[in-house]
Order: structure tokens, then sequence, then C-alpha cells
């Protein structure tokens, strides 16, 4: 095998991960008693940039993290940071036919509530 | 396949021109971007907010022209993952979203930009799809297995069979290949989705071939490694490890030693070859090994012998005659050889060197003879001493197959010598032995043969050494031991003894001086006068050659050191009287030759190894039968001489003036003394007659006249050999009157002047000269 065979396969392992130009914020996922507690890292998002949408058991949140250059004429040296579109596709055992969803943003974290609806 | 944001129209995009690779949709590729423009790119989508970028193959690597020609026009509009700049770069991680078209360049400076079209993937289906995808599932399943991946070959199979999308298989199966541009270019493009499968199988399995190649080559390669190469490579490692530890192996030392030593020789090219051969031999070689110590010693010898060093001669005539004059007293014809032969080489260099081989009596100077020669052409010399040697293989060398073998004599000599074209002189080639272990003669004559030795080759250096440079002398008492193809290779040259005022003129020159400096004596204290030289010839010493005479005068001076370091005397002439306190009586009474000769003796000469000799013959008549009776060890020439004598004398009775009846008083008894000392030749023919005829005569042969000579029946006298040496040796027992043979006229030439005039020689033709000329007068 060619010398760069090692940076190819890892290379090829991690494409798995990611087969779609969109990023995926990171999450945390939490169990209540009537439903979920999702997570999210989405630091630099406005709610506005958020769209959420559950089909069947899948929660898919998606939307764009905007980039901004802090000051003019700055020169960029490191970009790690994902910027532009993302998307998170979340399985949520249970069903979810009626279900509230509250969304709220505490200090650049996105905390999505999928609550069933009581006495229906 | 997520569904790409639509492109805006007119909007163009900043350009990463790629070298050697293509960025395939869905793909992450990380880049090392370094050139001005491609970084400006970079800065230029990193700036925007969707961080999109254009990523376009070039069609040439090494081309820094950047323009529409020089890209691949379609392209993958990618997005920046990531980004960090270096000191002199910045790697970037990019990430492909979709394929597109170049529409048009727009911009060239400060980087590319172009304007795009969308050149959607094919999305055609059919079961050929289906079936090819699978195919290609298994040429990547072996391509991986061969591969042997770090990962391990069932991880990234997982993910291979993971990836449904036929065209995300065939990007994801490109950029694992190490394929060239056109090729991953071609995938990109592909038209349709059974086009790009067709393509990526058709690499795969190429692929595959290459790798089962290149492992069948490599466990050849490894089955072919055996247990002596497995050897060599630990070998070799050792040697790594010692070199960085500074403790190189004392064989390694060696093998480089020699090394360097034969690239320093200058080797012809066929011994550089088989030189090389064997020192890589050596080298594989643990020093235990018994070929080691060989190979060895015969690697020390190429790199020592010298294959094309040679000392230039001094051909310089006068010189080499002042110092042949220098060294030796006398031998004009010797000189005049090696003059001539010295001529003959300043004239032609490349003249073939003689081989002269000096024949004498011992103590004649034919050794330092030889080593005043090398010294007048200014050569190297070594002498070899043949005497007593008997095996082949010591003059040839010993196989190297025998350990503990060696080169021959004449190699090691050549070695010694340290030039090509030494003088060699064979010291007593007469004495060669010869037995089942082989002839060393036959040895000699390829390396005295000029049409052969030049590619002679020795048993241990088996390879062709020039002997042809070699000026050969060899010595000898003798020529008779001689086998005779041996003796067709020498040019003979003779000396003889030397004369009573050679010697004289020698023990002036040469002993005298040297001995005397020997024993620390000054001239004052050792005045040996030319008289007292003379009686000390005569009277204590009988040889042809002057060795006795020099142990003499030093047993001469080591009395007069005595003498001087008691203190008693400071200045001492030696007188005769002197010389007889100094060393008894005389040891040999000229008077040798005998003053009364009764009728019936008669003094004849004879030639022995040790120069001349006068001998006497007694012939005396016995009572009782007739018979011929012989002593004295005479051999079988002798005795028939002896007869043919005997026979002659009766018959010519008559004219010799013999009463017939003196045959019948009885028969006849010849005595040659010594009688220890066997003796034999014709030439003692013309002495017997006259001891028979004056024994039947009465008349005395005359006692200062020696004779020598062959005789006939029919009463002729034929020439014999040794005419100087018998004479010589007549005048040392003080006979001044010799008679010779008719035929052996000619050799009085090499008698020295002051020899032919105290002589007086009278030839004869026929027995009755020598008869008229050897007897006294009847009357007496």
């Amino acid at each position: 095998m060619p010398v760069d065979a090692v940076r190819l396969v890892s290379l090829f392992l991690q494409q798995v991960e990611h087969s779609k130009p969109a990023w995926q914020p990171a999450a945390d996922i939490y169990r209540l008693p009537t439903g979920w507690l999702v997570k999210m890292e989405l630091a630099g998002v406005t709610a506005e940039d958020v769209q959420l949408n559950l089909r069947g058991r899948t929660l898919v949140v998606s939307g764009r993290r905007r980039d901004c250059c802090p000051d003019a004429g700055c020169r960029q040296s490191r970009m790690e940071i994902e910027y532009g579109r993302f998307e998170r596709e979340i399985e949520l055992p249970g069903d979810w036919q009626r279900a509230t969803i509250e969304t709220h943003f505490d200090n650049g974290m996105m905390l999505i509530r999928i609550l069933k609806e009581v006495g229906v | 396949m997520s569904e790409p944001t639509p492109i805006p129209s007119n909007v163009s995009l900043p350009v990463l021109p790629l070298k050697n690779t293509v960025l395939f949709p869905t793909l992450f590729l990380p880049l090392g971007v370094g050139r001005d423009n491609s970084v400006a790119a970079v800065e230029a989508a990193v700036a925007t907010e969707e961080k999109i970028i254009l990523v376009v193959a070039q069609r040439n690597a090494d081309d820094d022209r950047l323009d529409a020609d020089a890209l691949f026009s379609v392209g993958t509009r990618a997005v920046i993952k990531k980004m960090n700049r270096s000191d002199d770069a910045v790697e970037v991680m990019v990430q492909g979203i979709e394929r597109v078209r170049i529409v048009r360049i727009d911009q060239v400076e400060p980087h590319l930009r172009a304007v795009v079209d969308s050149f959607p993937l094919p999305t055609d289906e059919s079961p050929e799809i289906e079936a090819l995808q699978r195919e290609v599932l298994d040429a990547a399943a072996r391509v991986v297995e061969l591969a042997q991946p770090p990962q391990g070959p069932a991880a990234i199979m997982q993910m291979l069979s993971g990836t449904a999308d036929p065209l995300r298989l065939t990007f994801l199966l490109g950029s694992m290949l190490s394929l060239d541009v056109a090729k991953e270019q071609a995938l990109l493009e592909a038209p349709t989705r059974l086009a790009a499968l067709q393509r990526i199988h058709e690499y795969l399995t190429h692929e595959a071939q290459i790798l089962e190649l290149k492992q069948q080559i490599a466990s050849k390669a490894q089955g072919e490694m055996t247990r002596e190469q497995r050897q060599y490579f630990l070998r070799q490692q050792m040697r790594a490890i010692q070199d960085e530890l500074g403790e190189r192996s004392p064989e390694g030392a060696e093998a480089d030693v020699l090394r360097e030593k034969l690239a320093a020789a200058d080797l012809p090219e066929a011994v550089r070859v088989e030189s090389d051969r064997e020192l890589t031999r050596l080298e594989r070689l643990p020093s235990q090994a018994p070929d080691y110590q060989v190979t060895r010693t015969w690697l020390e010898l190429i790199a020592e012998l010298p294959w094309k060093n040679s000392s230039d001669d001094v051909l310089d005539i006068e010189r080499t005659q002042t110092i042949l004059d220098e060294d030796h007293y006398g031998l004009t014809d010797v000189k005049e050889r090696i003059l001539e032969h010295l001529a003959v080489l300043k004239l032609n260099p490349k003249a073939k060197a003689p081989i002269l081989c000096f024949v004498g009596p011992p103590g004649v100077g034919k050794t330092s003879l030889g080593h005043s020669i090398a010294r007048s052409m200014s050569r190297k010399f070594e002498r070899l001493s043949l005497g007593g040697m008997h095996d082949e293989s010591e003059l040839r060398g010993h196989r190297r197959t025998y350990i503990g073998a060696m080169p021959g004599r004449i190699i090691q000599a050549v070695r010694r010598a340290g030039v090509n074209n030494p003088m060699i002189l064979l010291d007593e080639v007469d004495k060669l032995g010869r037995d089942f272990r082989g002839d060393p003669s036959a040895a000699l004559l390829e390396v005295l043969d000029p049409a052969q030795n030049s590619t002679f080759r020795d048993n241990y250096l088996d390879l062709p050494f020039d002997l042809s440079k070699v000026f050969f002398v060899a010595t000898a008492n003798a020529l008779d031991p001689l086998p005779r193809p041996l003796l067709d290779r020498l040019e003979i040259i003779r000396l003889s003894g030397y004369s009573e005022d050679e010697k004289l003129q020698i023990a002036k020159r040469y002993l005298i001086p040297r001995q005397r400096a020997e024993s620390g004596l000054t001239v004052e204290q050792s005045d040996i006068p030319e008289k007292t030289i003379v009686a000390l010839i005569r009277g204590y010493t009988r040889e042809a050659g002057c060795r006795q005479l020099e142990r003499t005068i030093g047993q001469v001076m080591r009395k007069l050191a005595l003498r001087v370091a008691r203190g008693s005397e400071s200045r001492i002439a030696v007188s005769e009287e002197l010389l007889v306190d100094l060393l008894g009586p005389e040891h040999f009474v000229p008077e040798d030759a005998r003053r009364e000769m009764p009728p019936g003796v008669a003094t004849g000469m004879a030639w022995t190894e040790a120069g001349g000799e006068v001998l006497y013959i007694e012939a005396m008549q016995v009572p009782g039968s007739g018979e011929l009776r012989i002593t004295g060890q005479l051999g079988n020439i002798m005795q028939e001489s002896a007869r043919a004598a005997q026979s002659y004398v009766a018959s010519h009775a008559g004219q010799l003036g013999i009463d017939r009846d003196k045959f019948k008083e009885g028969g006849v008894h010849i005595h040659v003394p010594a009688g220890a000392v066997p003796k034999d030749g014709p030439s003692a023919g013309v002495a017997l007659v006259t001891a028979l005829a004056s024994l039947f005569t009465g008349r005395p042969a005359r006692a200062d006249t020696a004779m020598t000579g062959e005789i006939t029946l029919t009463g002729l006298v034929l020439p014999i050999g040794g005419v100087k040496e018998k004479i010589l040796g007549a005048r040392r027992a003080g006979i001044k009157r010799i008679i010779l043979p008719k035929a052996n006229a000619k050799d009085i030439r090499d008698l020295p002047a002051s020899v032919r005039e105290d002589t007086k020689v009278i030839f004869a033709e026929k027995i009755n000269d020598v008869l008229a000329a050897a007897l006294e007068d009847g009357r007496a």
C-alpha cells in the first residue's frame, strides 16, 4: 500500500460520520418523566435561524450559523468553528403525534423540550 | 445525498486549484495550500459566510500558469470546514458539496474566481448498476485484503458495504486508490452511474493485479533468503551496531584495511575482478572459518605483489663496468657478456632478459657476481637457494585448498623485491632434489622459458603473473646433474678457478682488507707483503676458488689481533717465517709434484668440481699371468681407457723400442691414487700410455710435465674439456710444462696472460708426440 495509506484510510473512516455537507451540532439528551430534553450546542446561532421539525420519532434540528467578522481589516488565521448550514437528526423513542415543543436559548445552548400532551 | 443549496447564478466563487488530486462531492479532503493565489482564494472564501470555494484539479501538476485552459472544466463546489494558518502554508479541510461546471473565469488576480453552472451527478438506475456495484465491492475487498491497511480490512469493508449510493462508493474508492488525476477526474465527470462504476471496477482490478504481483515478488524474495543470507544480514546489522558503538569487529577492520590496500595497489583488471570477489567472500566469512585465513593471506599477497611496479634500469655501460671491476678481479669474459646484455637492453628496452647460468667450482664468486650485476643495473636482488629443494610445490606454491598453503618461492621472492623486474639468483641449481613429491626442475622449465614465463601461474596465486622482466641468474658447480631441457634454456657462462696471480690480486684487493676490518686491525698492525701472500696461497690453500684463502687470511688476522691486544707488538709485518709461526707448518707442499719419478709413473691432469688437480698414474709389472689389474676406483670409461693404452703400447712395442719379451714377464697393475676418490673420464688416456711406455722402456717420465688427452687405438690424441682448470691445477702443483691435445690449442686463450707466459705448452696430435715430450732420454 502506498505511504499515505494511513492518512487516506483514517480520512476514510471520518467520511462515514459526516457524509453530508451540513455540519452537526453536538447534543446532550435527557429523559424526562413525560418526554425528552435535548440540549444542543448552538452558540452564535440566533433563534430565527433554527428550524425544528418532528417527523414521526425523528427530531430534525436544522439551521444556519452565520459568520461575522469581529473587526474590520482582520486576517483570519484559524477556523475551527463550523459555519453555514447545520442539520442534526435525533431519534426519540415514543409517540409524538401530539406533543408540545418548547425551545429556550441559554448562554449559547439551545434547550428543546418535547413533552407529551397530558390528559389527551 | 442531501440536496445542495441552489447555486446563485452569476455569482463567482473563489477557485482553489489542486495538483495531483480531485475532490469528490460529499468527501472530506485535507489540503495544504501554499501558492499565494490559492491562499488568497481560501482567505476570500473564509471571509464569506458560506465559506464556499470551488475546488478544481489542474491538468498538469507542474503548471503554475493558471487560466481556463490549465484547469479541468468540471470541479467541485466545496465548503471549507476548518482552516489553520501556519508560518508558510495554510491547512484547510474541505468537504465537497456538488459537481459543477465552470462557465467562465472572471478574475485571475489576486486569486482565481469562476462563475459556475450546476452539473448534477447522474441518477440513472438499472439492475446492471446494482450488479456492478456488488462486483465493485468484491474487487475492493480483494484490494483491501492485499493492501493490509493498519486499521484492518474489516473496518474498511464494513464502511464500504454500508455505502448504498453507487456514486459515493465510487468516490470513496477513487480517493482510496492512488490513482492519477486524469483517472480521478474521469470518475468525477462520469456521465452515468454505470460508467462511474465501470471505471472504478477497472481501476480496482488493475490495482488488485499489481498488489498480487507485488506480494508474489515479496514472498518469493523471502523464500529465496536462505539461512546463509539471513546470517549475512544479521552480521551486517551487527556491523552497523558495532560501527555505531565504535567497536569495529577485528575481521571487519581487517577487511577494510585490505580493501584500502587493494584500492591503493595498481592491479590489472583481471586481478581486480578476482580480488573483489574474494574480498566480498571474506566479509561474509566468520573469522573462525578455516577459509578465512587462507583468503585473507591470499588477498594480502595480491595487494603486495608488484603487478605493474618496476624499478628503472640504470643502463650506463661505463658505470656497470666500474662496479663489476670494483667487485671482482678478472672474469673478463663474464663481465663482457653482462655488458653485452646491458647494451642490448639499452638499444631495445623490450628485449627479453637472458637467463644466465654461472658454472664453476665453489668459491669463485658466482653468487657475489650475481650480486654485483644487480647492483650495477640498479635492480633489486633476490637469492633463492635451490640446494636440497625436492618439492615442486615449494617453487610453484600449494593450491589454496590446503590449509597453510603458501605461494611458491619465486612469487615470494618477487613479493619481497617489491618490483616485477628484480634479479633473481637461483643458487645451486644443480643441487635440486627429485623424488616422489615432484620434480622441481620441471617447474623451473616454465619459470625460465622467456616464451612461457610472461604468464607464470603459481598454484597458490592462481592468476597469471608476468615474470618475463625478471633477470634470472642460476649458479651451478656442475652441469651434469641438470636435465637437458633445463640446460637448454640457460646461457652457460663458465667461471673456472683463479690462477695464483689472480688469487694474489684478489687477496690484496678484497680479502685482506675485508679480514683486516673484521678483526679490527690497522694496516700498520697487519702488513702482509706480496711474498707472504704467495706463500700463503701455495702452502696453506689448495682450491679453485678463494674461500680457503680467505679463511686462512682471517686466521692470520686473528692471530695478529691477539698479539696486538696483548700489547706486545704494535707494528707487524708478516714475513714468511712469521707465517709458519702463526699457522704452523705448510699444509700443502708445492712439491706435491713429485720430484723423482721412477719409470712407470706419469703425471695426468684431472678436472674436479673444486677445480683442476694433478693425478699420478702408477704402473708396475707384477709376476704372474698377463692380466691387467686396475685399482684406484676408476670408472668404466677410465678402465677402458687403460685397456686401450695397454693395447696400444703392446702393439707398438717395436716402434717404442720395447723388448717384446718384457710383456711375458707378468701382468701389469695400474693404480691411480688417491685410492679413496672415484675417478672417471677419457682424458687420462695419454697419461696411461705414457706410464705404460715408461714402465716398459725403463725411461722415466719427466717430473715437470703434466699431460691430458684422450687416445685412440690408432694413436691419435683427441681433445678434452676443462683445459683452464687443469692447467691452473697443474700450476698449483708446481708444474709448468703441459702436454695438451692439438685440438685444445684454442682453449689456451682462456688462461690469464701471466699464466700463459710462464707455462710451456706442448701440443700433441699423435701419441708419439706425447711420448717424445714426456719421457726422459732412455740413456739415463
